[in-house]
């Protein structure tokens, strides 16, 4: 007994310092043992430290390769093999599903291969077959190391998951990371893989691909077609755009296909990489008619309609049915008009929307060329430019309701004649620049698909499909240039007509309202009313000669032409002053929300006085995050209410950080991206959807900020913990 | 004391000659025998007896074994489809066994596949020398026969006696083979 004590005391000793050190380093829990080879050692990892209640973990196979050596993807390509992984002897384990991160393309001897080099993390989702219960895994893992010569590596690896709180390891990030470099799926992510189309040229079979970039221009792009049952292609060649925003491949097949047969009909999986983005896209590969000519020319000339479509349907928007009606009513006046004139008339119209929207079309060229981001209405953007159009289309409203009417000196007259009336070949054309000038912030059914693949085309498309805009846009009066005599139809001048001038004044002030609506996110809503207000007294000033008789008459035009002048000047003012509206550049990421650094404990305290907070956890290697980013949060309508509504918190994950870690998995979640809002009306957060929509961000922050009851938000909830 | 002197000098030259030409001898001996030690460490398993004892099936499905081998020159290639460095080599082996194929030389393709990939394999590279397939049993034959990483390719030399005379782990150089088996031909 003596002689134990001691032993006893050194026992003990040495179990609480080994509790201790347990206790400061849970984070071996999270990964197994090594196992090492000559040329590559492997184990396993978890993002979590104890299996919780999760019905599914968090794990990865972490890879790390000799110098030189690589491993292989889930198709090797023409040589390798994938890597196997066996979990027999595994206990609780219910399933586990193994992903690929984009592999990097390996030309040797023209053979292709794909696979890693250096450092690799197979991420894994382990389903367990008892929740809460501890996860035993136990892993024959085959993998194939090549170098000069190959090597079949056989490795056993083990990994115990005990029962408790499922608190985030230290491998979190590092599987998360790898995560974030598995191909997405379906057409929501940044890059869009279009159909695979099969040809046959010469006795050689090809497969072609278009892709389009959502968030930038292509920098590399590479793509992987698995055809069933096995194919193999040669490394694609790759075209452009001029923009770069969208690429075709052209693969050529490298292996036997069965005399008679095509690829046509067979399922195909195809996997995009560029840089840091990857997309995977499941489809069966149709007939095409060549490698890229036949299909473009089918795709052009199905863009050509949907343009032509579009720009007739354009004539319905808002925006651009007073023009419409404009003419109209110019045709309702000169009813008895011959038709040779009628018809010159509506000519000029036509002319001047598809001249314009050409003009249009060489601005965005030149924009492009320049290497500037383009979109349909971006002069909308410019507050100075929208204060314009409202006062030029309160001016028609105040013609229509007879305030005044434009006199132009008879030698002009004559051949110009005025806008309003809608004589002469000027006076038509401006009509008809003045309609696209009105359509471009407008969109309709067609539209957005026609000029999205036009902007993301070259010149040649861009002239196509602004074209066909102009000649849709201008059919109806290319209609009524043909059939002129459809003027003869409409009943006699009358008091009817002063109505109808009445109503169309109406509709015009209308679009000027709207116009005025889409100033306060730009020089903010006192900048607004004011211009609101100054064009307001011009109307008035111009009214002064039937509501004030005795008035000189010059007095009110110039006060009109006063008023007008200072409400397109003022947002010049306004837009020095306004710090939101750094944000307006055109197209461009507005990037504009002053972030503060992610402080879990400061949510609770910003809460209780009654502030929205919105977190961001992000990380530079997170492909999702920065397309959240490019397509969400800094859009303007986010950014502007992230800026103004709430006080953004960013928590930056791209070096592994414990409290981040801690906070993610208060969610149930062991990787990003994560967006939460927290608000008086929702203290516990909103948890986000991982692909963001505007409309998911906007009405949780109304939510978080107690100003709407919705709940029909399409996110989950899962937090755990109240923060 | 000129006598003496004399006596006393001869003595010690004759013995430094006797030692100097027993550690001479001894040098040279030893010299020779580390340098056959270090040559067998080199070469371990000289014989090809596993071979010999072996059975793969070939891509139809029938078993073989390689006793017919006894007595001449064998090119043993182990392989695989998905080995890449193996790619290239293929089509030097078919031009090896084609040149040699009369002269007592055979070329052996041991395939660590399985048999469909390797009959694409044959019919893509028109590959004409005998080949048969497995699995680790193919792994473990290379490693008995030499392979210490167990990685491919690997090319064993065998010659007529039956004796390994030569391995090749990983990429072998155009003409190499050749420089080897050539000597053999004549003996």
């Amino acid at each position: 007994m003596h002689r134990r004590t001691p032993q006893f005391l050194f026992a003990a000793a040495a179990a609480l310092a080994l509790q201790a050190i347990s206790g400061g380093s849970q984070v071996l829990a999270a990964s197994g043992e090594w196992q090492k080879t000559e040329f590559v050692e492997a184990r396993l990892v978890s993002a979590v430290d104890g299996t919780g209640q999760l019905a599914e973990l968090p794990l990865g196979v972490e890879v790390r390769l000799k110098d030189q050596w690589k491993t292989y993807w889930r198709s090797p390509g023409d040589a390798g093999l994938p890597p196997v992984l066996d979990w027999t002897g595994s206990g609780n384990l219910k399933s586990a599903t193994l992903a690929y991160p984009a592999p990097h393309r390996f030309t040797l001897f023209n053979h292709q291969t794909f696979g890693y080099k250096d450092q690799v993390v197979f991420p894994i989702r382990a389903a367990v077959t008892e929740p809460g219960r501890a996860l035993d895994l136990k892993a024959k893992f085959d993998i194939l190391v090549c170098e000069a010569i190959c090597v079949p590596q056989n490795l056993d690896l083990t990994l115990r998951i005990p029962e408790g709180a499922a608190n985030p390891g230290v491998e979190a990030q590092l599987i998360n990371r790898f995560e974030s470099q598995v191909p997405v799926a379906g057409s929501s992510n940044a890059i869009e893989i279009g159909d695979a189309r099969a040809s046959e040229i010469n006795g050689k079979h090809y497969l072609e691909v278009t892709a389009l970039s959502k968030a930038g221009a292509f920098a590399a792009p590479d793509i992987i077609a698995e055809v069933e049952p096995a194919a193999a292609f040669a490394a694609p060649e790759v075209s452009l755009s001029e923009s770069g925003y969208r690429a075709t491949f052209k693969l050529v097949l490298t292996s036997e296909l069965p005399p008679g047969t095509s690829l046509a009909g067979r399922g195909v999986t195809l996997t995009l990489i560029d840089g840091a983005h990857a997309s995977e896209h499941a489809t069966k590969i149709v007939a095409g008619t060549g490698p890229g000519l036949g299909s473009s020319l089918a795709l052009n000339a199905a863009m050509f309609v949907f343009a032509l479509l579009g720009g007739l349907i354009l004539n319905l928007m808002p925006c651009v049915l007073p023009v419409l009606s404009l003419k109209l009513m110019s045709l309702v006046e000169h009813g008895d008009a011959p038709p040779a004139r009628v018809r010159v008339n509506f000519l000029a119209t036509a002319a001047g929307i598809v001249f314009s929207l050409m003009l249009i079309a060489a601005a965005l060229i030149a924009l492009k060329s320049a290497g500037l981001s383009v979109g349909w209405g971006i002069q909308f953007q410019q507050p100075v430019f929208i204060a314009a159009i409202a006062v030029i289309v309160a001016l028609f409203a105040c013609n229509m309701w007879g305030f005044f009417e434009i006199i132009l000196p008879p030698s002009l007259s004559n051949f110009a004649g005025t806008a309003g009336t809608g004589d002469g070949i000027i006076g038509n054309f401006v009509i008809g620049a003045f309609a696209t000038l009105l359509a471009t912030p407008c969109s309709a059914p067609f539209v957005g698909t026609a000029v999205g693949f036009a902007l993301a085309g070259g010149t040649a498309q861009i002239l196509m499909i602004f074209f066909a805009l102009g000649v849709g846009l201008a059919l109806p009066y290319l209609a009524i240039a043909a059939y002129p005599a459809v003027a003869r139809f409409i009943p006699r001048p009358g008091m009817w007509m002063v109505r109808l001038r009445q109503v169309l004044g109406l509709a015009l002030a209308g679009t000027a309202v709207w116009l005025l609506s889409i100033l306060p996110a730009q020089i903010g809503w006192n900048g607004t009313l004011a211009v609101a207000g100054l064009i307001g007294a011009m109307v008035f000033a111009l009214a002064s000669d039937r509501l004030m008789p005795n008035l000189p008459q010059f007095a009110g035009r110039a006060a009109a032409l006063v008023l007008g002048l200072a409400a397109l000047g003022l947002p010049l003012v306004m837009k020095g002053s306004n710090p939101t509206s750094a944000a307006t550049v055109a197209g461009k990421e507005t990037g504009s929300i002053a972030w503060t650094t992610f402080d879990r404990d400061q949510i609770k305290s910003l809460v209780s006085q009654g502030k929205t907070v919105f977190v961001d956890v992000t990380a530079d290697w997170c492909v999702v995050c920065q397309s959240n980013k490019k397509l969400v949060i800094n859009t303007k309508i986010v950014s502007d209410r992230i800026g103004t509504a709430a006080i953004p918190m960013r928590a930056d994950w791209t070096s592994p950080d414990a409290k981040i870690s801690a906070f993610l998995a208060t969610f149930g979640r062991y990787g990003i991206p994560l967006n939460v809002v927290y608000g008086p009306g929702a203290p516990a957060g909103i948890l986000l959807p991982e692909l963001l929509t505007q409309d998911a961000v906007l009405k949780a922050l109304d939510k978080a900020s107690g100003k709407s009851t919705s709940s029909a938000l399409p996110v989950e909830n899962r937090q755990r913990d109240g923060t | 004391m000129h006598t003496h002197f004399e006596l006393k000098s001869r003595l010690p030259r004759r013995l430094l000659a006797g030692v100097a030409t027993i550690m001479l001898l001894t040098a040279a001996l030893s010299f020779s025998g580390l340098r056959d030690a270090r040559a067998e460490e080199a070469k371990p398993a000289a014989s090809a007896d596993a071979l010999w004892t072996a059975t793969f099936k070939d891509t139809s499905g029938t078993p073989k074994t390689f006793e017919g081998l006894k007595g001449k020159i064998a090119v043993v290639y182990f392989w695989a489809t998905w080995c890449e460095p193996c790619q290239k080599e293929a089509p030097q082996l078919k031009a090896l066994h084609d040149k040699y194929r009369d002269k007592n030389v055979e070329v052996l393709g041991i395939a660590m596949d399985n048999a469909d990939k390797v009959k694409d394999f044959v019919a893509k590279h028109q590959l004409t020398f005998p080949i048969v397939y497995g699995g680790r049993e193919a792994i473990e034959l290379s490693k008995n026969l030499g392979n210490s990483l167990g990685g491919i390719p690997f090319l064993v030399v065998i010659g007529k006696d039956g004796k390994i005379v030569e391995r090749i782990t990983g990429e072998t150089k155009d003409g190499r083979v050749e420089g080897i088996i050539t000597p053999l031909l004549g003996g």
